[in-house]
């Protein structure tokens, strides 16, 4: 159990951009990738924009010009060098930080491995100071998935960070899956996984649309578990997936282990993270994906900004660093049952 | 997959991975390959996912054996005088072994990490077996096998010595401190390679050479352990079988000790290993073992069909038994398969193909709307009218042959003369001759779920087991429309697991070589062959990789053999375990035929390269 880290849930009518040294956003094709900047993030002083180096198709220039006006900081790098940028990056913030870092980070258009590299980075630096950091994220409109590019190229952890680790390796794979509208994505993980117990975490409440083709994407999943199996959550109420999701591994952990296969939206990947975060080093956290392959796909914002409060402090033994046993208790986190979302 | 229920009916869950061994005792229908595996010598069961590779190495564990219930149970309970201990292994374990170090150890660190890991979860696994024997069982009415009485001094004396051994703390002087105490040191390791990670490469060498804890063979542990035991329980010359799962995934310098030492390791120790069928890097170690006088290698699949039956009507008898339906015949409650009459029957009921019976409403049909059929019927003066009346054994044996592929161009070809076919079922049009149908039934039937489930236990309880759930509670049939989904269902989620089969990223204008779009390729070409092309007795549809196939396939058909969507044809001198896919034959699994319209059959063969497009056209379709 990490108690160096503590969750609460992101009340958008509570925020104040002042408050922020730096907000961090994602330079990519979607349109949706500057929509909380555009809200929030000219009133920051520090802005990044992490560019992609690939792909700069649909409304990537139109964002890097709106992006280079609004004063960010644009940086491209593959992901292959992107810890290396980012923890450098934070090096120098903390530098110029009185006492705590306040970050807000828009994950809307980042991918999951950046995602998870974000959150290693502050684990890293949270050693010697402590950050709080302000997760946002902007639900799409709905819109028909990209072409399915048929191969996959990636079907394991997310980083080597987020493998996740067992002092019982006869215990069984527990799989905690968050479905999307990729179709079979999900059955086909939990194939190749051969999990014993599977919990299926549906998301709705955006967009009917989006829910119908959730549920058709991943009809099979339907037949070959029973309906306890299945959780609905809200997108626009992360606090409530991340406790979900908390609840679940910490369960899981007494007798198997835990992998979260976060299909679905961003937000969701992030909480299966944070969760693995909070219980380090023990559930991982996997990706499927086509990675390059994938055919873009035009997101635009639905006008919604939700988010999630982390803490990360400076407690000996934070990080991924092990404990000599399972989580033993709940963690740090505030236990605050409803968040508000934001529409802007 | 099982769900939190208990498990109360036997076939309830179908992996065995996880299930405990008296579990995996409730439903063990032995096949023929568990005779030889029980065998006092080293042994190599080899077969695709879902074989029941875990089912049987998990079968010679003691309690397993205790609580199995069978006719043979104490004929094998007698044969086997050795001490099974499972070593299970995961590909999510296998991840988190490989990242350790988060990618900043050099080679020789990362494998010394690996190896240690996996010889702390050995070791724990050894110690899982030796509490097994010196505790009574839990439940009564078992039939004790290899049970040993140890009192609580001699127990704390075997841990105390046992722990100054394996360098483990013994602050608990039981099996149960020690089983834990090796929990903890997994722990251990997984903390020193964090703090390793973060620490200058410069000393790391020497650093870790001091880590004594990483440096323990576990094979000399073992036998310290098995001289300890042997001292304090007085027992003699007990033996030990070290049962490894899926030993392809298992550090490579763990596999390099394991199978050399089948030739030569202490005579106490047996080996039982799993291994998938295709594994690029084990043949090296393999080939230093004299296979025919070191070890015995188990096949798992059935390259032909009918020899999977036995096994699996052995199964459906035990779930049929275990649903008190046992009076009810297999083909009455599935029906027959249009694909299966055997030579015997063929011979002896002639009239199977008398006018009005299903088979000879099949050819009719499909000489109405097939000329190149009807050219072959003339060439080989067969008349339809009079084909119940053919005499003669070989002339028998010629329509036998051809049926399975008359089924499936009957079912899926369009008339070559549209008004000879109800062109109401014309749904969709391919190459001028593919008709598509809104309802198949002909991969129904007892037999043809035999084939279609390969003999795979997992797969066959897992289907079967959900068609009985559907059953009529009239007559118990499970009707065609119902076996047809469940088929579909079952076929779908194998795609998907193919297509999650990750495949290498593109490099320059190196094309990807996802596993799914393989199998398409090559099931498309077939089809072609069977359906659409002109009719042959015998056309082609299995195939071997001849020296024209591109190299950059090959890794692709290896992962297409081990996940069961290719079943290796060996020849009769070929081995079993190969590391080359190259001059091999192979087959699609039935399971994707509904997919690709072809018949429940082992075809002739062609070479791969012939099915596969132009290197050009490669490029764009991978």
């Amino acid at each position: 159990m990490n108690d160096s880290i503590s969750i609460k849930p992101w009340l958008f009518n509570e925020q104040s951009p002042n408050k922020y040294h730096v907000i961090v956003a994602a330079l990519g094709y979607e349109e949706r990738a500057r929509f909380i900047s555009e809200k929030i993030g000219l009133q920051i002083n520090r802005k990044i924009a992490s560019a992609f180096h690939t792909r700069k198709v649909l409304s990537y220039f139109d964002n890097e010009a709106w992006f280079k006006n609004a004063g960010y900081m644009i940086n491209e790098v593959p992901d292959c060098e992107f810890k290396k940028w980012w923890v450098s990056e934070l090096h120098s913030i903390i530098k110029n930080a009185d006492t705590e870092l306040n970050l807000c980070v828009d994950i809307s258009s980042f991918n999951r491995f950046r995602t998870a590299v974000l959150i290693e980075g502050i684990l890293e630096i949270s050693k010697q100071k402590v950050i709080n950091t302000d997760f946002v994220y902007a639900p799409a409109k709905f819109s028909v998935p990209s072409e399915d590019p048929g191969v996959m190229e990636i079907c394991g952890p997310v980083t080597d960070k987020f493998a996740g680790w067992t002092d019982y390796p006869d215990y069984p794979v527990n799989a905690i899956v968050g479905i999307g509208y990729e179709p079979e994505k999900a059955v086909g993980v939990i194939e190749f996984l051969e999990p014993n117990k599977v919990w299926i975490l549906v998301p709705s409440g955006e967009d009917k649309n989006y829910d119908e083709r959730v549920r058709e994407a991943n009809r099979d999943l339907w037949d070959m578990f029973s309906p306890k199996q299945f959780i609905s959550y809200e997108v626009s109420n992360p606090y409530e997936y991340f406790m979900i999701l908390e609840g679940l591994v910490f369960g899981s952990l007494k007798n198997g282990r835990p992998i979260l296969v976060p299909f679905g939206p961003k937000m969701f990947a992030l909480c299966c993270l944070l969760v693995a975060c909070v219980h380090s080093p023990y559930p991982g956290v996997w990706r499927v994906s086509s990675g390059d392959a994938e055919v873009p796909c035009q997101r635009i914002a639905n006008g919604k900004i939700v988010g999630i409060c982390t803490k990360f402090s400076p407690v000996v033994g934070s990080g991924c660093d092990p404990t000599p046993m399972p989580a033993l208790g709940k963690g740090n986190m505030e236990r605050q049952t409803s968040t508000k979302t934001g529409r802007v | 997959m099982s769900s939190d229920v208990k498990v109360s009916y036997p076939f309830e869950s179908f992996n065995a991975r996880y299930l405990n061994p008296s579990q995996v005792a409730s439903s063990f229908v032995p096949p023929s390959q568990y005779e030889q595996l029980v065998k006092q010598r080293h042994t190599v069961v080899v077969g695709p996912r879902g074989s029941g590779k875990t089912t049987l190495l998990k079968m010679l564990q003691g309690e397993a054996l205790e609580a199995w219930q069978h006719p043979f149970a104490n004929e094998f309970r007698n044969k086997i005088n050795y001490t099974g201990v499972f070593i299970p292994a995961d590909r999510s374990w296998k991840a988190q072994i490989d990242a350790l170090g988060n990618k900043k150890f050099s080679e020789e660190h990362s494998r010394l990490f690996g190896i240690a890991s996996f010889t702390t979860h050995v070791l724990r696994c050894f110690i899982s077996a030796i509490i097994y024997r010196v505790h009574p069982p839990q439940t009564e009415g078992l039939n004790s096998h290899r049970r040993v009485v140890l009192s609580l001094e001699q127990e704390a004396l075997f841990v105390k010595k046992l722990s100054d051994s394996w360098l483990l703390p013994s602050h608990v002087p039981s099996l149960i401190g020690l089983h834990f105490a090796l929990a903890t040191r997994l722990s251990k390791i997984k903390i020193l390679s964090s703090q390793e990670s973060l620490l200058d490469e410069k000393d790391r060498s020497k650093r870790l050479a001091d880590e004594k804890i990483l440096h323990l063979s576990f094979l000399d542990c073992i036998v310290e352990a098995m001289d300890l035991f042997e001292d304090i329980s007085k027992e003699r010359n007990t033996k030990w079988a070290l049962l490894f799962d899926e030993l392809e995934i298992v550090p490579e310098q763990i596999r390099d000790t394991v199978i050399p030492s089948m030739r030569s390791v202490d005579s106490r120790i047996l080996f039982k290993l799993s291994l998938s069928p295709f594994n690029a890097n084990i043949q090296t170690s393999v080939d230093s073992v004299m296979p025919a006088h070191d070890y015995d290698v188990l096949q798992l699949w059935y390259s032909s069909k009918e020899d999977g039956y036995p096994f699996c009507h052995e199964l459906l008898r035990l779930m049929l038994k275990a649903r008190e339906i046992e009076d009810h015949s297999e083909d009455v409650i599935f029906g027959p398969s249009e694909f299966d009459q055997s030579k015997k029957e063929y011979e002896n009921h002639i009239s199977h193909y008398s006018p009005g019976s299903r088979q000879y409403e099949r050819i009719l049909s499909l000489a109405k709307k097939d000329q190149s059929f009807n050219r072959y019927l003339q060439e080989h003066k067969i008349d339809v009218d009079k084909i119940h009346m053919i005499k003669g054994s070989e002339r028998a044996s010629d329509i036998r042959k051809i049926i399975s592929i008359v089924v499936v161009r009957d079912e899926f070809r369009k008339a070559d003369n549209p008004t000879a076919d109800n062109s109401d079922e014309i749904l969709n049009i391919k190459n001028g001759k593919l008709r598509s149908r809104k309802d198949v039934h002909i991969y129904g039937g007892v037999k043809s779920l035999f084939a279609i489930t390969e003999g795979n236990p997992r797969l066959f309880i897992g289907m079967v087991d959900r068609l009985l759930d559907q059953r009529q509670s009239t007559d118990n049939k499970v009707l065609p429309h119902i076996q047809t989904a469940e088929i579909k269902n079952a076929e779908r989620r194998f795609r998907a697991f193919l297509k999650t089969i990750p495949c290498s990223s593109l490099k320059g204008n190196q094309p990807t070589r996802g596993v799914l779009t393989l199998i398409d390729i090559i099931g498309e070409a077939f089809r072609k062959n069977v359906i659409t092309d002109e009719f042959t007795p015998e056309p082609k549809g299995s195939f071997i990789v001849d020296s024209r196939t591109p190299p950059d396939l090959l890794k692709s058909l290896g992962e297409a053999l081990n996940a069961g969507a290719l079943v290796y044809v060996p020849d009769r001198d070929s081995d079993i375990v190969i590391n080359s896919v190259r001059e091999k034959r192979f087959r699609l699994s039935f399971l994707l035929a509904p997919n690709y319209c072809l018949p429940l059959t082992l075809m002739r063969p062609i070479n791969l390269s012939s099915l596969l497009p132009s290197s050009s056209m490669q490029k764009s379709l991978f």
